[in-house]
């Protein structure tokens, strides 16, 4: 038997479902319902508002509107000024923590994660309501003072001004950081420590600079997602701010309640999502969205 | 061996004694607001506010006899299923492809991450706007539940990633290898290996569409999912009742995170 | 071809991109035989053993397994049965699962499941480990697993990529054996994957030698060490010293070569060359000794000056590593007969005569040499 030389089957058969298949439902729903309203609502920004929403036009008025009032410009700054300073004591706060679980814990080390995440598994709405009954004219802070002896009048200086949504976001987000320093710790080879100290690195200097390098992605990602939560937030400057309080969400969320003005609003929400890409590709520099990511997922 | 400072790269002796205090204040500071939620929703007073004054049972009880509450409650939990249900296949579906490899899968890898990058507030915003200009009345069904889903997707995705792409593909070609076809093959090796993976991600994405408020919020129109009527309770009254609805939710949502946990151990 | 081929490979070729894989493979492999594809990681072995499986298709050539042309049909449609290099028993599944996966999806007759799954258990010496899971199994354990779950399907070819390299060398020698043992009770074909050449020689019927993707020689384990058709051969199965030379003369099938500042040696011809040519003289150490110089070790046998420059005490043997004529590095391997505290051979330093008998040379035409590459870590 002389069979002939032919191509046949050129490819293997491998368990694979088809591509198509698999990517088809997924990217469906990403494009209908994540990037079209994206892309949309920066047309959106040229349209004008309407008794019953939105009405087609060209017109540059909504940015004029954004730029012309100090307000909205200062308020925008002030959203920028608070996600820094709540990262910056986001990650002050948790490297600590983050170190203690990663390298002190030894037994009980699942529990003490456990404990970290569960409030990070917790309706954020609950978490910054739990602060009302605590910094209020009759919380327990207040009580907790008279008690002491250090003040003789409850004091109103706790809830519903700049401290008391600094204080919220920084308690809702702070999870966010903890948990990728402590999973960027938690792979650090003790090996490279101990070569550090047999190096002569006394434990201050393998920390600065041993330690502290290593763990930058996580570091990095932790930062990256408080700032973006906290330059988004809604419900803890809503609930815990005050009227000097609030943020740039909540004068953008305030053009579809009262004001009625979706055109305006539109307008605002995309100057927010341009800030959040403008960070995003600053930061890519530095730390890809893919290191975090995938680093995080376990 | 901790306390030991002479094990290298460590702080020095008093360094783990401080740690562990900071660590204690910091649990105790992640704790607080949720305990003392809990202390108030069994506190004999009408109002949210010290000093305490007796336990009492009535506000769980008044909460769960709420026919608004309740109503919302079964909205939220129908809700939580079926955007898990979707979003988790189509999460399965997308880490599948991202096995093998394929041309474009950085793009499709940062699509994915979009709305887990975009601020809540804007994304709720921007489909408002979207379904206003296209005409479509908001409702849980219509308006709210295609934002869930792409909500958690990212979410499902990054749990499910790391176990799919864990996964050995000799596996299924041992499968194969023995005679079965490739619908058998995953219903016998791939399918098995990978539910524990599934069921974490699906609880995964029901506790974070239980837990969802500032997209639904705008989204929901008249409807009412829990998280929404919790807002409006707490933003027309501070009323125990709320504190109450806020520890059962509390037990809702850690409970179906603490068993995803468990499962994506496994 | 014959009636005792069971697998017929003609032109097959596989190419990733621009990689040629496996690049215009032809091979026969005899019903029973234990034959095993030896070469470098990167040499096309495994692609090979896949493309039998099925698991890649072929950019051109013919698999034709009993007659029958496979190359288009799904690996669970081929009667051939794969033992993995990480075993890839399923973990989800006991020991008897796993062996009884095979015949399960097959649809036998379940009163006949149990029967075949203990048989092929007691085969592999497992007899009472049914109910574990893999997990509790030790690699060897598990490699037997995996031999039972391929085996229980009656083969017609039985492929093994690599199966022992992920165990320590004790449970490995003792594995080989097995092996053998177990190949001689079931008399099926076995395809063996392997990168290892003592391996290959401890096992195998016929070895085949691959590199870049094509065969370099086929034969039987001896005669592929004795008589390397390719100075690649040579070195990736053992070592070789090599002597590059010119041909001054031939003599009944006898090359005289002169070698550039060592005199000349003689070799037994290979095909093809004449005088004028210039050849590779190829003898392996342990045929090689060392004498004082001007000595040879029979007469008409050869010798090469050179300087020791290493002892090195193996136990068994004591390896000599020297620098000859054109300071090339020249290994020589000699039994170990006296205590290393009454060693009286040549020290470091000591300049002596490499010497073998006429018959242990080899060669080749010089053409074919690429002696500066590394052999052992190919990509």
């Amino acid at each position: 038997m002389k069979p002939e030389a032919r191509v046949s089957a050129p490819r293997g058969w491998s368990p694979a479902l088809p591509l198509w298949f698999s990517l088809t439902p997924g990217l469906a729903i990403l494009a209908a319902f994540s990037l079209l309203p994206l892309v949309l609502v920066g047309v959106f920004t040229f349209w004008r508002s309407s008794l019953a929403g939105l009405e087609p036009a060209f017109t540059l008025d909504n940015y004029r509107r954004f730029l012309e009032s100090p307000v909205y410009v200062r308020l925008l700054l002030k959203s920028l000024r608070t996600a820094v300073t709540v990262t910056s004591l986001s990650l002050l706060m948790s490297y600590p923590m983050a170190y203690f679980l990663a390298r002190i814990l030894q037994r009980g080390r699942v529990i003490g994660i456990i404990l970290l995440m569960l409030p990070f598994w917790t309706s954020y709405l609950v978490r910054t309501f739990g602060w009302l009954p605590i910094l209020g004219r009759r919380g327990l802070l207040n009580q907790l003072l008279l008690g002491l002896g250090a003040i003789h009048q409850p004091l109103d200086v706790f809830l519903y001004n700049e401290f008391s949504v600094h204080l919220g976001l920084l308690y809702v987000y702070l999870p966010f950081m903890t948990i990728p320093i402590f999973l960027s710790l938690d792979r650090l080879d003790q090996t490279l420590l101990d070569a550090a100290a047999d190096l002569g690195a006394g434990p201050m200097t393998t920390f600065w600079r041993v330690t502290v390098p290593l763990t930058l992605p996580g570091i990095l990602g932790g930062c990256l997602m408080v700032f973006l939560l906290a330059f988004g937030a809604y419900v803890t400057p809503a609930l815990l701010g005050g009227p000097s309080g609030i943020l740039f969400g909540n004068l953008v969320a305030y053009q579809f309640g009262p004001t009625n003005n979706w055109a305006f609003g539109a307008t605002l929400a995309f100057i927010m999502l341009a800030v959040v890409v403008a960070v995003l590709l600053l930061s890519s520099r530095w730390v890809g969205l893919r290191g975090i990511f995938l680093r995080e997922g376990s | 061996m901790s306390g030991d400072g002479k094990v290298s790269g460590r702080f020095p002796g008093w360094g783990p004694v401080l740690l562990w205090g900071y660590a204690l204040t910091m649990y105790i500071f992640l704790y607080v607001p949720i305990l003392i939620l809990g202390i108030f929703s069994v506190n004999n007073s009408a109002i949210v506010a010290f000093p305490l004054s007796g336990f009492t049972l009535r506000w769980y009880r008044s909460a769960l006899t709420d026919p608004v509450l309740l109503s919302s409650f079964r909205q939220s939990v129908s809700l939580g299923i079926v955007t898990a249900l979707i979003s988790t296949s189509a999460a399965l579906l997308l880490a599948l492809a991202f096995r093998h490899g394929f041309r474009g899968q950085g793009v499709v890898f940062h699509l994915i991450l979009v709305p887990l990058i975009i601020p809540g507030i804007v994304s709720g915003i921007v489909l408002l706007v979207l379904f206003g200009v296209l005409g479509i009345d908001l409702s849980v069904w219509r308006t709210v539940l295609p934002a869930h889903i792409t909500y958690t997707l990212p979410f499902a995705f990054l749990s499910l990633y790391p176990r799919i792409h864990g996964l050995d593909p000799s596996l299924e070609e041992a499968a194969m290898d023995l005679g079965a076809e490739r619908w058998e093959t995953f219903r016998r090796v791939t399918f098995p290996l990978i539910r524990p993976g599934l069921v974490a991600a699906g609880l995964f994405a029901f506790s974070l569409s239980f837990d969802e408020f500032i997209r639904t919020y705008f989204l929901v129109g008249t409807q009412r999912t829990l998280p929404v009527h919790v807002w409006t309770m707490l933003v027309e009254t501070l009323s125990p009742e709320v504190t109450a609805l806020a520890v059962l939710i509390v037990v809702i949502s850690v409970s179906c995170s603490l068993t995803g946990f468990v499962f994506a151990r496994r | 071809m014959g009636d005792d081929t069971v697998l017929f490979l003609e032109g097959l070729t596989k190419t990733f991109g621009k990689v040629r894989a496996v690049d215009n493979f032809t091979l026969q492999v005899r019903r029973g035989e234990f034959l095993s594809l030896l070469g470098p990681s990167g040499c096309g072995k495994t692609t090979t053993l896949r493309l039998i499986a099925g698991f890649e298709g072929p950019s051109a050539g013919q698999i034709i397994l009993e007659g029958q042309p496979v190359a288009a049909v799904p690996p669970f449609r081929r009667n051939v049965n794969t033992v993995f290099q990480q075993y890839a028993l399923f973990p989800h599944l006991t020991v008897f699962d796993n062996i009884a996966f095979g015949l399960t999806v097959r649809r036998l007759p379940p009163e006949d499941i149990p029967r075949r799954v203990l048989d092929a258990l007691h085969m592999v010496r497992l007899n009472g480990y049914e109910a574990r899971l893999p997990r509790q199994l030790s690699g060897g354990e598990q490699q037997r697993v995996a031999l039972a779950r391929a085996l229980v399907n009656d083969p017609a070819v039985l492929l093994l990529d690599e199966p022992l390299g992920a165990l320590d060398l004790q449970v490995r020698r003792h594995m080989q054996m097995e092996l053998k043992k177990i190949h001689r009770e079931v008399g099926r074909t076995f395809l063996y994957v392997t990168h290892d050449q003592e391996e290959a020689m401890t096992l195998s019927d016929r070895i085949v030698v691959m590199r870049h993707g094509r065969i370099e020689q086929v034969g039987p384990p001896l005669e592929v060490y004795e008589r390397p058709a390719t100075p690649f051969v040579a070195r990736f199965v053992g070592t070789c010293n090599f002597f590059e030379g010119r041909v001054q003369a031939q003599d009944g099938g006898i090359l005289e070569v002169e070698l550039p500042s060592a005199g000349s040696v003689r070799v037994p011809g290979c095909g093809g060359i004449r005088t004028g040519d210039r050849v590779l003289v190829g003898v392996r150490p342990e045929k090689t000794c060392l004498k004082p110089p001007g000595q040879v070790a029979e007469p008409g046998g050869n010798s090469v000056p050179a300087q020791v420059e290493e002892v090195v005490f193996q136990g068994t043997v004591i390896r000599y590593v020297l620098r000859g004529p054109t300071d090339a590095p020249l290994e020589v391997v000699a039994m170990s007969t006296l205590p290393v505290q009454h060693y009286d051979g040549p020290e470091p330093g000591a300049k002596v005569n490499v010497a073998w008998p006429l018959r242990a040379g080899f060669c080749f035409p010089a053409g074919q040499a690429l002696l500066s590459e590394n052999v052992t870590d190919e990509a």
